[in-house]
Protein backbone atom coordinates (compact mmCIF):
# COMPACT_ATOMS: atom_id res chain seq x y z
CA UNK A 1 0.00 0.00 0.00
CA UNK A 2 2.46 2.39 1.09
CA UNK A 3 4.54 2.11 -1.91
CA UNK A 4 1.67 2.71 -4.11
CA UNK A 5 0.48 5.70 -2.56
CA UNK A 6 3.72 6.60 -2.54
CA UNK A 7 4.39 6.40 -6.45
CA UNK A 8 0.61 8.03 -6.92
CA UNK A 9 2.39 11.12 -4.84
CA UNK A 10 5.11 11.41 -6.23
CA UNK A 11 3.26 11.44 -9.95
CA UNK A 12 1.03 14.20 -8.52
CA UNK A 13 3.72 16.14 -7.20
CA UNK A 14 5.67 16.16 -10.69
CA UNK A 15 2.08 17.17 -12.14
CA UNK A 16 1.60 19.79 -9.98
CA UNK A 17 5.21 21.42 -10.37
CA UNK A 18 4.47 21.48 -14.50
CA UNK A 19 1.26 22.82 -13.56
CA UNK A 20 2.73 25.32 -11.80
CA UNK A 21 5.33 26.10 -13.94
CA UNK A 22 3.60 26.12 -17.12
CA UNK A 23 -0.01 26.62 -16.82
CA UNK A 24 -0.63 29.03 -12.99
CA UNK A 25 3.16 30.45 -12.31
CA UNK A 26 2.19 33.07 -9.70
CA UNK A 27 0.65 35.74 -10.23
CA UNK A 28 2.84 39.56 -8.86
CA UNK A 29 1.04 42.80 -8.45
CA UNK A 30 3.69 45.14 -6.72
CA UNK A 31 1.93 47.39 -4.53
CA UNK A 32 1.42 51.19 -5.18
CA UNK A 33 -0.14 54.08 -3.82
CA UNK A 34 -2.15 56.97 -5.26
CA UNK A 35 0.65 59.25 -4.70
CA UNK A 36 3.35 56.62 -5.97
CA UNK A 37 1.13 56.53 -9.00
CA UNK A 38 0.80 60.28 -9.51
CA UNK A 39 4.45 60.44 -8.68
CA UNK A 40 5.14 57.85 -11.38
CA UNK A 41 2.83 60.15 -14.17
CA UNK A 42 5.04 63.00 -12.97
CA UNK A 43 8.31 61.46 -14.10
CA UNK A 44 6.62 59.21 -17.45
CA UNK A 45 5.53 63.75 -18.01
CA UNK A 46 9.47 64.25 -17.42
CA UNK A 47 10.55 61.94 -20.07
CA UNK A 48 8.11 63.34 -22.42
CA UNK A 49 9.37 66.87 -21.52
CA UNK A 50 12.83 66.34 -21.49
CA UNK A 51 12.14 64.60 -25.07
CA UNK A 52 10.42 67.21 -26.46
CA UNK A 53 11.95 69.17 -29.56
CA UNK A 54 12.67 72.96 -30.35
CA UNK A 55 9.48 72.83 -32.81
CA UNK A 56 7.30 70.94 -30.34
CA UNK A 57 7.72 67.71 -31.46
CA UNK A 58 8.87 64.57 -29.16
CA UNK A 59 12.03 62.02 -29.14
CA UNK A 60 9.76 59.50 -31.29
CA UNK A 61 12.28 56.47 -30.18
CA UNK A 62 15.29 55.30 -28.40
CA UNK A 63 17.53 52.45 -27.81
CA UNK A 64 19.38 52.91 -24.89
CA UNK A 65 21.41 49.95 -25.78
CA UNK A 66 22.84 51.21 -28.81
CA UNK A 67 22.29 55.42 -27.77
CA UNK A 68 20.21 56.20 -31.14
CA UNK A 69 17.03 57.69 -31.80
CA UNK A 70 14.82 56.90 -34.49
CA UNK A 71 14.47 59.06 -37.75
CA UNK A 72 10.41 58.44 -37.75
CA UNK A 73 7.66 60.43 -36.57
CA UNK A 74 3.99 59.75 -36.18
CA UNK A 75 1.75 62.10 -36.25
CA UNK A 76 -1.12 60.12 -34.66
CA UNK A 77 1.60 59.34 -32.16
CA UNK A 78 2.69 62.84 -31.23
CA UNK A 79 -1.44 63.85 -31.21
CA UNK A 80 -1.54 61.04 -28.35
CA UNK A 81 1.46 62.11 -26.05
CA UNK A 82 0.60 65.96 -25.78
CA UNK A 83 -3.12 64.33 -24.96
CA UNK A 84 -1.55 62.47 -22.11
CA UNK A 85 -0.01 65.46 -20.95
CA UNK A 86 -3.01 67.60 -21.06
CA UNK A 87 -4.79 64.91 -18.77
CA UNK A 88 -2.06 65.31 -16.38
CA UNK A 89 -2.03 69.21 -16.85
CA UNK A 90 -5.36 69.03 -14.48
CA UNK A 91 -3.78 68.09 -11.69
CA UNK A 92 0.18 69.56 -12.05
CA UNK A 93 -0.39 72.61 -14.31
CA UNK A 94 3.67 72.61 -15.03
CA UNK A 95 3.18 70.62 -17.63
CA UNK A 96 0.85 72.76 -19.51
CA UNK A 97 3.49 74.95 -21.47
CA UNK A 98 5.28 71.51 -22.58
CA UNK A 99 1.83 70.41 -23.96
CA UNK A 100 1.08 73.78 -25.37
CA UNK A 101 4.02 73.39 -27.54
CA UNK A 102 3.10 69.82 -28.42
CA UNK A 103 0.15 71.48 -29.82
CA UNK A 104 1.48 74.03 -31.35
CA UNK A 105 3.29 71.96 -33.15
CA UNK A 106 0.08 70.26 -34.41
CA UNK A 107 -1.22 73.52 -35.30
CA UNK A 108 1.29 74.17 -37.89
CA UNK A 109 0.51 71.54 -39.54
CA UNK A 110 -3.19 72.12 -40.02
CA UNK A 111 -4.62 71.67 -43.52
CA UNK A 112 -8.49 73.24 -43.86
CA UNK A 113 -11.07 72.43 -45.87
CA UNK A 114 -14.96 73.04 -46.36
CA UNK A 115 -15.33 74.42 -42.84
CA UNK A 116 -13.37 71.24 -41.21
CA UNK A 117 -9.74 71.05 -40.00
CA UNK A 118 -7.30 68.51 -39.77
CA UNK A 119 -3.83 67.52 -38.57
CA UNK A 120 -1.65 66.46 -42.02
CA UNK A 121 1.41 64.27 -41.46
CA UNK A 122 4.42 67.04 -42.38
CA UNK A 123 5.66 64.03 -43.93
CA UNK A 124 3.83 63.27 -47.10
CA UNK A 125 0.54 65.67 -46.63
CA UNK A 126 -1.06 63.25 -45.70
CA UNK A 127 -4.59 63.38 -43.45
CA UNK A 128 -5.26 59.81 -41.18
CA UNK A 129 -8.50 60.51 -38.89
CA UNK A 130 -6.76 59.03 -35.85
CA UNK A 131 -4.43 61.78 -35.66
CA UNK A 132 -7.22 64.17 -35.73
CA UNK A 133 -9.06 62.43 -32.89
CA UNK A 134 -6.94 62.38 -30.86
CA UNK A 135 -5.59 65.61 -31.56
CA UNK A 136 -9.06 67.05 -30.50
CA UNK A 137 -9.01 64.33 -27.29
CA UNK A 138 -6.08 66.62 -26.76
CA UNK A 139 -7.65 69.86 -26.72
CA UNK A 140 -10.98 68.20 -24.73
CA UNK A 141 -8.20 67.67 -21.99
CA UNK A 142 -7.08 70.72 -22.54
CA UNK A 143 -10.63 72.40 -22.55
CA UNK A 144 -11.18 70.86 -19.00
CA UNK A 145 -7.82 71.04 -17.68
CA UNK A 146 -8.08 74.87 -17.65
CA UNK A 147 -11.85 75.96 -18.36
CA UNK A 148 -10.07 78.11 -21.35
CA UNK A 149 -12.23 78.21 -24.50
CA UNK A 150 -9.64 79.91 -26.85
CA UNK A 151 -9.50 76.59 -29.02
CA UNK A 152 -13.43 76.25 -28.37
CA UNK A 153 -13.53 77.01 -32.74
CA UNK A 154 -10.43 74.71 -33.60
CA UNK A 155 -12.06 71.80 -31.32
CA UNK A 156 -15.60 72.04 -33.43
CA UNK A 157 -14.12 72.10 -36.61
CA UNK A 158 -11.53 69.22 -36.28
CA UNK A 159 -14.92 67.19 -35.05
CA UNK A 160 -16.36 68.38 -38.22
CA UNK A 161 -13.66 66.41 -39.67
CA UNK A 162 -14.37 63.43 -38.27
CA UNK A 163 -17.93 64.00 -39.19
CA UNK A 164 -16.73 63.65 -42.68
CA UNK A 165 -14.91 60.70 -42.16
CA UNK A 166 -18.12 58.71 -40.60
CA UNK A 167 -19.83 56.05 -42.67
CA UNK A 168 -23.73 56.11 -42.05
CA UNK A 169 -23.30 52.59 -40.26
CA UNK A 170 -21.21 54.63 -37.74
CA UNK A 171 -17.64 53.26 -38.95
CA UNK A 172 -15.24 55.77 -39.74
CA UNK A 173 -12.97 55.80 -43.04
CA UNK A 174 -8.71 55.91 -42.16
CA UNK A 175 -7.69 58.65 -44.92
CA UNK A 176 -8.63 61.81 -46.49
CA UNK A 177 -6.53 62.05 -49.49
CA UNK A 178 -6.31 65.82 -50.82
CA UNK A 179 -5.56 64.76 -54.48
CA UNK A 180 -9.22 63.43 -54.93
CA UNK A 181 -10.52 65.64 -52.58
CA UNK A 182 -12.44 63.05 -50.81
CA UNK A 183 -12.18 59.91 -48.03
CA UNK A 184 -10.12 56.82 -49.16
CA UNK A 185 -13.06 54.44 -49.36
CA UNK A 186 -11.33 51.19 -48.66
CA UNK A 187 -9.32 51.86 -45.34
CA UNK A 188 -10.28 51.44 -41.83
CA UNK A 189 -8.44 51.88 -38.79
CA UNK A 190 -9.22 49.80 -35.68
CA UNK A 191 -7.55 52.10 -33.39
CA UNK A 192 -8.98 55.41 -34.97
CA UNK A 193 -12.47 54.43 -34.77
CA UNK A 194 -12.29 54.16 -30.79
CA UNK A 195 -10.29 57.19 -31.03
CA UNK A 196 -12.90 58.85 -32.90
CA UNK A 197 -15.46 57.66 -30.40
CA UNK A 198 -14.49 58.70 -27.42
CA UNK A 199 -13.14 62.49 -29.34
CA UNK A 200 -17.19 62.86 -30.11
CA UNK A 201 -18.39 61.65 -26.45
CA UNK A 202 -16.03 64.41 -25.36
CA UNK A 203 -17.40 66.69 -28.08
CA UNK A 204 -20.91 66.31 -26.82
CA UNK A 205 -19.67 66.47 -22.40
CA UNK A 206 -18.33 69.92 -23.47
CA UNK A 207 -20.72 71.30 -25.91
CA UNK A 208 -24.07 69.29 -24.99
CA UNK A 209 -26.70 71.28 -26.77
CA UNK A 210 -24.66 70.94 -30.49
CA UNK A 211 -25.64 67.43 -31.36
CA UNK A 212 -22.46 65.80 -30.95
CA UNK A 213 -24.12 63.00 -29.22
CA UNK A 214 -25.76 60.95 -32.60
CA UNK A 215 -23.11 60.50 -34.36
CA UNK A 216 -21.22 59.72 -30.59
CA UNK A 217 -24.11 56.94 -30.37
CA UNK A 218 -23.95 55.49 -34.17
CA UNK A 219 -20.17 54.61 -33.51
CA UNK A 220 -21.21 53.29 -29.88
CA UNK A 221 -23.65 50.98 -31.58
CA UNK A 222 -21.04 49.98 -34.09
CA UNK A 223 -18.35 49.12 -32.21
CA UNK A 224 -20.92 47.31 -29.66
CA UNK A 225 -22.30 45.24 -32.40
CA UNK A 226 -20.70 44.93 -35.45
CA UNK A 227 -16.75 46.01 -35.58
CA UNK A 228 -14.98 42.96 -34.80
CA UNK A 229 -17.26 41.09 -37.26
CA UNK A 230 -17.03 43.69 -39.97
CA UNK A 231 -13.13 44.13 -39.46
CA UNK A 232 -12.33 40.83 -39.20
CA UNK A 233 -11.18 40.56 -35.23
CA UNK A 234 -9.86 37.07 -34.97
CA UNK A 235 -10.37 37.39 -31.47
CA UNK A 236 -13.13 39.48 -30.18
CA UNK A 237 -13.17 41.78 -28.53
CA UNK A 238 -10.45 43.29 -29.93
CA UNK A 239 -8.82 45.48 -26.39
CA UNK A 240 -9.79 48.90 -27.40
CA UNK A 241 -9.14 51.62 -24.77
CA UNK A 242 -10.45 53.94 -26.94
CA UNK A 243 -13.63 52.41 -26.99
CA UNK A 244 -13.34 51.50 -23.22
CA UNK A 245 -12.88 55.48 -22.69
CA UNK A 246 -15.75 56.56 -24.93
CA UNK A 247 -18.39 54.51 -23.13
CA UNK A 248 -17.16 55.50 -20.00
CA UNK A 249 -17.79 59.28 -21.01
CA UNK A 250 -21.15 58.57 -22.46
CA UNK A 251 -21.86 57.09 -19.40
CA UNK A 252 -21.13 60.54 -17.53
CA UNK A 253 -22.78 62.88 -20.11
CA UNK A 254 -24.80 65.48 -18.51
CA UNK A 255 -28.74 65.32 -18.63
CA UNK A 256 -31.31 62.44 -18.12
CA UNK A 257 -30.65 59.07 -19.60
CA UNK A 258 -30.86 56.30 -20.99
CA UNK A 259 -26.89 56.84 -21.91
CA UNK A 260 -25.71 53.32 -22.82
CA UNK A 261 -28.10 50.80 -24.56
CA UNK A 262 -27.88 47.07 -23.36
CA UNK A 263 -25.46 46.36 -26.47
CA UNK A 264 -23.07 49.30 -25.39
CA UNK A 265 -23.15 47.41 -21.77
CA UNK A 266 -22.65 44.44 -23.05
CA UNK A 267 -19.28 45.22 -25.27
CA UNK A 268 -18.50 47.25 -22.32
CA UNK A 269 -18.59 44.12 -19.85
CA UNK A 270 -16.28 42.39 -22.85
CA UNK A 271 -13.82 44.83 -22.51
CA UNK A 272 -13.81 44.46 -19.19
CA UNK A 273 -13.16 40.99 -19.00
CA UNK A 274 -10.83 40.57 -22.28
CA UNK A 275 -8.15 43.74 -20.42
CA UNK A 276 -8.77 41.53 -17.26
CA UNK A 277 -7.34 38.46 -18.68
CA UNK A 278 -4.80 40.22 -20.37
CA UNK A 279 -3.34 41.35 -16.98
CA UNK A 280 -3.94 38.49 -15.07
CA UNK A 281 -1.20 36.87 -17.93
CA UNK A 282 1.02 39.98 -17.68
CA UNK A 283 0.97 39.59 -13.99
CA UNK A 284 2.53 35.88 -14.38
CA UNK A 285 5.36 37.18 -16.78
CA UNK A 286 8.74 37.92 -15.37
CA UNK A 287 11.76 39.11 -17.08
CA UNK A 288 13.59 36.02 -17.47
CA UNK A 289 14.40 33.87 -20.67
CA UNK A 290 12.13 30.98 -19.13
CA UNK A 291 8.95 32.66 -18.69
CA UNK A 292 10.07 34.50 -22.04
CA UNK A 293 10.23 31.02 -23.81
CA UNK A 294 7.12 29.64 -21.76
CA UNK A 295 4.81 32.79 -21.36
CA UNK A 296 5.77 35.13 -23.73
CA UNK A 297 7.77 38.52 -23.71
CA UNK A 298 6.65 41.08 -21.06
CA UNK A 299 4.71 43.26 -22.47
CA UNK A 300 5.67 47.20 -23.42
CA UNK A 301 4.28 49.91 -21.58
CA UNK A 302 2.29 51.13 -24.60
CA UNK A 303 0.42 47.79 -24.65
CA UNK A 304 0.11 47.37 -20.93
CA UNK A 305 -0.56 51.14 -20.44
CA UNK A 306 -3.70 50.86 -22.61
CA UNK A 307 -4.98 48.05 -20.64
CA UNK A 308 -4.40 49.92 -17.38
CA UNK A 309 -6.50 53.17 -19.37
CA UNK A 310 -9.24 50.80 -20.10
CA UNK A 311 -9.60 49.09 -16.80
CA UNK A 312 -9.59 52.40 -15.07
CA UNK A 313 -12.50 54.06 -17.70
CA UNK A 314 -14.30 50.79 -17.13
CA UNK A 315 -14.19 50.79 -13.86
CA UNK A 316 -15.58 54.49 -13.98
CA UNK A 317 -18.12 52.89 -16.06
CA UNK A 318 -19.29 50.39 -13.44
CA UNK A 319 -19.52 52.97 -10.91
CA UNK A 320 -22.10 54.55 -13.01
CA UNK A 321 -23.96 52.08 -14.62
CA UNK A 322 -25.55 49.46 -12.21
CA UNK A 323 -25.36 46.53 -15.23
CA UNK A 324 -21.62 46.67 -14.52
CA UNK A 325 -21.43 46.98 -11.04
CA UNK A 326 -21.41 43.22 -9.92
CA UNK A 327 -17.81 43.71 -11.82
CA UNK A 328 -16.15 46.94 -10.43
CA UNK A 329 -14.11 45.44 -7.34
CA UNK A 330 -12.16 42.84 -10.27
CA UNK A 331 -11.92 45.53 -12.66
CA UNK A 332 -10.30 47.91 -9.82
CA UNK A 333 -8.49 44.65 -8.81
CA UNK A 334 -6.89 44.45 -12.37
CA UNK A 335 -6.40 48.56 -12.38
CA UNK A 336 -4.25 48.56 -9.24
CA UNK A 337 -2.70 45.00 -10.80
CA UNK A 338 -1.55 47.06 -14.04
CA UNK A 339 -0.61 50.06 -12.30
CA UNK A 340 1.74 48.41 -9.66
CA UNK A 341 3.60 46.50 -12.34
CA UNK A 342 4.02 49.54 -14.60
CA UNK A 343 5.54 51.82 -11.47
CA UNK A 344 7.53 48.90 -11.00
CA UNK A 345 9.06 48.94 -14.31
CA UNK A 346 9.61 52.35 -14.71
CA UNK A 347 13.37 53.73 -14.87
CA UNK A 348 13.73 55.48 -11.66
CA UNK A 349 16.63 57.65 -10.24
CA UNK A 350 19.17 55.52 -9.15
CA UNK A 351 18.74 53.37 -11.70
CA UNK A 352 21.99 53.01 -14.36
CA UNK A 353 22.58 55.26 -17.02
CA UNK A 354 19.78 58.30 -16.17
CA UNK A 355 21.95 61.42 -16.74
CA UNK A 356 20.30 64.27 -17.89
CA UNK A 357 21.51 63.77 -21.57
CA UNK A 358 20.26 60.46 -21.57
CA UNK A 359 16.69 60.14 -21.93
CA UNK A 360 16.02 57.17 -19.69
CA UNK A 361 14.76 58.50 -16.70
CA UNK A 362 10.83 58.20 -16.02
CA UNK A 363 10.61 55.74 -19.47
CA UNK A 364 9.55 52.31 -19.96
CA UNK A 365 11.78 50.18 -21.77
CA UNK A 366 11.61 46.88 -23.58
CA UNK A 367 14.68 45.29 -24.39
CA UNK A 368 16.45 48.56 -24.36
CA UNK A 369 14.00 50.29 -26.19
CA UNK A 370 11.06 53.42 -25.40
CA UNK A 371 8.96 54.74 -27.63
CA UNK A 372 6.63 57.88 -27.23
CA UNK A 373 3.58 55.90 -26.74
CA UNK A 374 5.21 54.01 -24.13
CA UNK A 375 5.13 56.87 -21.67
CA UNK A 376 1.77 58.30 -23.10
CA UNK A 377 0.14 55.47 -22.46
CA UNK A 378 1.40 54.15 -19.10
CA UNK A 379 1.26 58.13 -18.10
CA UNK A 380 -2.49 57.81 -18.92
CA UNK A 381 -2.79 54.45 -16.97
CA UNK A 382 -0.85 55.39 -13.67
CA UNK A 383 -2.57 59.30 -13.60
CA UNK A 384 -6.11 57.52 -13.97
CA UNK A 385 -5.59 54.65 -11.73
CA UNK A 386 -5.51 56.84 -8.89
CA UNK A 387 -8.43 56.53 -8.21
CA UNK A 388 -9.12 53.40 -7.93
CA UNK A 389 -5.96 53.02 -5.59
CA UNK A 390 -7.66 55.49 -3.60
CA UNK A 391 -10.89 53.39 -3.11
CA UNK A 392 -9.08 50.66 -2.97
CA UNK A 393 -7.33 51.64 0.03
CA UNK A 394 -9.71 52.54 1.88
CA UNK A 395 -12.10 49.16 1.76
CA UNK A 396 -11.81 46.66 4.22
CA UNK A 397 -9.22 43.99 3.58
CA UNK B 1 -23.83 27.74 -10.29
CA UNK B 2 -26.30 26.11 -8.15
CA UNK B 3 -26.30 23.10 -6.02
CA UNK B 4 -27.35 20.59 -8.90
CA UNK B 5 -25.07 22.40 -11.71
CA UNK B 6 -22.16 21.41 -8.79
CA UNK B 7 -23.41 18.36 -8.29
CA UNK B 8 -23.35 17.53 -12.15
CA UNK B 9 -19.48 18.77 -12.43
CA UNK B 10 -18.21 16.60 -8.99
CA UNK B 11 -20.20 13.27 -10.96
CA UNK B 12 -18.11 14.06 -14.07
CA UNK B 13 -14.71 14.77 -12.03
CA UNK B 14 -14.87 12.28 -9.48
CA UNK B 15 -16.63 9.59 -11.95
CA UNK B 16 -18.14 6.92 -9.71
CA UNK B 17 -18.66 4.42 -12.57
CA UNK B 18 -15.00 4.54 -13.39
CA UNK B 19 -14.13 4.10 -9.88
CA UNK B 20 -17.13 0.95 -9.17
CA UNK B 21 -15.44 -0.40 -12.54
CA UNK B 22 -11.26 -0.53 -11.51
CA UNK B 23 -12.61 -1.90 -8.15
CA UNK B 24 -14.89 -4.36 -9.42
CA UNK B 25 -11.88 -5.70 -12.22
CA UNK B 26 -9.48 -6.25 -9.31
CA UNK B 27 -11.86 -9.25 -7.84
CA UNK B 28 -14.34 -9.97 -5.07
CA UNK B 29 -13.12 -9.78 -1.29
CA UNK B 30 -14.16 -12.78 -0.02
CA UNK B 31 -14.84 -10.91 3.65
CA UNK B 32 -18.03 -10.34 3.42
CA UNK B 33 -17.29 -7.23 5.91
CA UNK B 34 -15.29 -5.74 3.86
CA UNK B 35 -17.80 -5.54 1.39
CA UNK B 36 -19.08 -2.04 3.00
CA UNK B 37 -16.47 -1.22 5.03
CA UNK B 38 -13.63 -0.68 1.89
CA UNK B 39 -16.40 1.46 0.57
CA UNK B 40 -17.10 3.30 3.43
CA UNK B 41 -13.65 3.70 4.68
CA UNK B 42 -12.29 4.95 1.03
CA UNK B 43 -15.27 7.14 0.91
CA UNK B 44 -15.27 9.25 4.56
CA UNK B 45 -10.97 9.47 3.55
CA UNK B 46 -11.97 10.75 0.08
CA UNK B 47 -14.07 13.19 1.89
CA UNK B 48 -11.75 14.14 4.29
CA UNK B 49 -9.63 15.36 1.71
CA UNK B 50 -12.21 16.88 -0.66
CA UNK B 51 -13.42 18.77 2.56
CA UNK B 52 -9.98 20.19 2.95
CA UNK B 53 -9.31 20.57 -0.30
CA UNK B 54 -12.87 22.86 -0.95
CA UNK B 55 -12.99 24.78 2.04
CA UNK B 56 -9.24 25.82 2.15
CA UNK B 57 -9.36 26.55 -1.62
CA UNK B 58 -9.08 30.21 -1.25
CA UNK B 59 -6.49 29.93 1.20
CA UNK B 60 -4.78 27.44 -1.00
CA UNK B 61 -4.67 29.86 -4.05
CA UNK B 62 -3.79 32.74 -1.96
CA UNK B 63 -0.56 31.31 -0.70
CA UNK B 64 0.24 30.08 -4.16
CA UNK B 65 -0.24 34.04 -5.26
CA UNK B 66 -3.06 32.66 -8.06
CA UNK B 67 -6.18 34.32 -8.90
CA UNK B 68 -9.43 32.02 -9.05
CA UNK B 69 -9.99 32.91 -12.47
CA UNK B 70 -6.33 32.04 -13.20
CA UNK B 71 -6.69 28.13 -11.56
CA UNK B 72 -9.92 27.80 -13.93
CA UNK B 73 -7.49 27.37 -17.22
CA UNK B 74 -5.45 25.18 -14.80
CA UNK B 75 -8.19 23.28 -13.88
CA UNK B 76 -9.64 23.05 -16.94
CA UNK B 77 -6.84 21.52 -18.63
CA UNK B 78 -5.85 19.03 -16.08
CA UNK B 79 -10.08 17.76 -15.92
CA UNK B 80 -9.56 17.45 -19.58
CA UNK B 81 -7.04 15.71 -19.78
CA UNK B 82 -8.51 13.37 -17.18
CA UNK B 83 -11.87 13.09 -19.31
CA UNK B 84 -10.26 12.28 -22.35
CA UNK B 85 -7.99 9.77 -20.59
CA UNK B 86 -11.45 7.94 -19.80
CA UNK B 87 -12.85 8.19 -23.06
CA UNK B 88 -10.13 5.97 -24.34
CA UNK B 89 -8.78 3.88 -21.96
CA UNK B 90 -12.31 3.52 -20.00
CA UNK B 91 -11.67 3.11 -15.95
CA UNK B 92 -8.24 2.99 -14.87
CA UNK B 93 -5.66 0.58 -13.66
CA UNK B 94 -5.02 0.23 -10.72
CA UNK B 95 -1.42 -0.94 -9.56
CA UNK B 96 -1.00 -3.01 -6.80
CA UNK B 97 -2.87 -6.16 -4.93
CA UNK B 98 -3.91 -4.13 -1.94
CA UNK B 99 -6.92 -6.10 -0.24
CA UNK B 100 -9.04 -5.53 2.45
CA UNK B 101 -8.60 -2.61 5.00
CA UNK B 102 -5.52 -1.08 2.84
CA UNK B 103 -6.93 -1.16 -0.28
CA UNK B 104 -9.31 1.20 1.09
CA UNK B 105 -7.09 3.38 1.44
CA UNK B 106 -5.24 2.80 -1.46
CA UNK B 107 -6.07 2.59 -4.55
CA UNK B 108 -9.89 3.25 -3.54
CA UNK B 109 -9.50 6.40 -1.54
CA UNK B 110 -6.79 7.83 -3.44
CA UNK B 111 -5.96 7.67 -6.47
CA UNK B 112 -9.79 6.76 -7.22
CA UNK B 113 -12.27 8.40 -5.28
CA UNK B 114 -9.50 10.92 -4.46
CA UNK B 115 -8.32 12.05 -7.74
CA UNK B 116 -6.89 14.72 -9.91
CA UNK B 117 -9.38 15.92 -11.84
CA UNK B 118 -11.52 15.81 -8.33
CA UNK B 119 -8.76 17.71 -6.37
CA UNK B 120 -8.70 20.77 -8.85
CA UNK B 121 -12.79 21.00 -9.48
CA UNK B 122 -12.72 21.03 -5.43
CA UNK B 123 -10.34 24.02 -5.52
CA UNK B 124 -11.52 25.75 -8.38
CA UNK B 125 -15.41 25.57 -7.20
CA UNK B 126 -14.69 25.84 -4.00
CA UNK B 127 -12.96 29.35 -4.15
CA UNK B 128 -15.84 30.65 -6.74
CA UNK B 129 -18.90 29.47 -5.19
CA UNK B 130 -17.64 28.71 -1.74
CA UNK B 131 -15.78 25.39 0.08
CA UNK B 132 -19.25 24.63 1.94
CA UNK B 133 -21.33 24.54 -1.01
CA UNK B 134 -18.86 22.66 -3.48
CA UNK B 135 -17.96 20.12 -0.76
CA UNK B 136 -22.42 19.49 -0.11
CA UNK B 137 -22.06 19.13 -3.86
CA UNK B 138 -19.24 16.47 -4.44
CA UNK B 139 -20.52 14.62 -1.29
CA UNK B 140 -23.82 13.73 -3.27
CA UNK B 141 -21.40 11.95 -6.03
CA UNK B 142 -19.45 10.46 -3.25
CA UNK B 143 -22.45 8.77 -2.09
CA UNK B 144 -23.06 7.45 -5.42
CA UNK B 145 -19.79 6.03 -5.51
CA UNK B 146 -20.35 4.43 -2.47
CA UNK B 147 -23.51 2.96 -3.39
CA UNK B 148 -21.64 1.42 -6.62
CA UNK B 149 -18.79 0.23 -4.74
CA UNK B 150 -21.05 -1.83 -1.97
CA UNK B 151 -23.80 -3.15 -5.11
CA UNK B 152 -21.03 -4.40 -6.78
CA UNK B 153 -22.96 -4.77 -9.96
CA UNK B 154 -20.76 -7.63 -11.94
CA UNK B 155 -23.39 -8.23 -14.86
CA UNK B 156 -23.10 -4.30 -15.10
CA UNK B 157 -19.73 -4.40 -16.33
CA UNK B 158 -20.23 -3.35 -19.84
CA UNK B 159 -22.88 -0.79 -18.85
CA UNK B 160 -20.34 0.74 -16.18
CA UNK B 161 -17.63 1.19 -18.98
CA UNK B 162 -19.96 2.80 -21.07
CA UNK B 163 -21.36 5.14 -18.53
CA UNK B 164 -18.05 5.55 -17.08
CA UNK B 165 -16.37 6.84 -21.04
CA UNK B 166 -19.84 9.35 -21.17
CA UNK B 167 -19.15 10.46 -17.90
CA UNK B 168 -15.41 11.36 -19.53
CA UNK B 169 -17.21 12.90 -22.19
CA UNK B 170 -19.22 14.91 -19.98
CA UNK B 171 -16.24 16.13 -18.04
CA UNK B 172 -14.22 17.02 -21.28
CA UNK B 173 -17.23 19.69 -21.77
CA UNK B 174 -16.93 21.07 -18.46
CA UNK B 175 -13.22 21.24 -18.99
CA UNK B 176 -14.11 23.18 -21.76
CA UNK B 177 -16.22 25.25 -20.44
CA UNK B 178 -13.88 26.25 -17.34
CA UNK B 179 -11.07 26.97 -19.75
CA UNK B 180 -13.71 29.76 -21.76
CA UNK B 181 -14.73 31.20 -18.12
CA UNK B 182 -11.01 31.18 -16.94
CA UNK B 183 -9.87 33.37 -20.45
CA UNK B 184 -13.09 35.38 -20.22
CA UNK B 185 -13.54 36.24 -16.52
CA UNK B 186 -12.17 39.82 -15.64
Amino acid sequence: MMRGLAATLGVWAIGAGVLRVVAVPPQYCPPVTSAQALSSAQAAAGWIERAQQPDGSYIYEFNAESGTYSAEYNSVRHAGVTMALYQLAAIDPSVLQTADRGLRWMQDHMARYNGWAALKDPADGSIELGADALMLTALAQRRIATNDPQFDQLMREVARFILVMQQDDGSFLLRWLPQTGAPDPVEHSKYATGESFWALALMHRLFPTEGWDGPTRRVADYLSLHRDTVENQKFPPWADQWAAHGLAEMAAWPGPGPRLNDANATYARALAERFGFLVRVESQRRDSGFSDLIHGRQARAAGMGTWGEGLDSLWRLALLDPRLADLRAKIGERGACAAGMLAERQVKPGDPNTGPDVPRLGGWFTEGVTRMDDQQHALGAMLRSREILDTRSKEPK
Amino acid sequence: MNYWQLSVVFFAAINPPAIALAMGRRGEDHDARFRWLVPAIGVAIAAVLYGLAAVGAERVLHGLDIEPESFRLAAGIVMAAVGIFVIWRGAPDTTGDDVGLQAAVFPLALPLLFSPAGLVAAVTYGADDGGGKAFGALVLALAIAAVLLVSQPRRGMPALDALARITGALLVVIAAGLVVDGVRAV
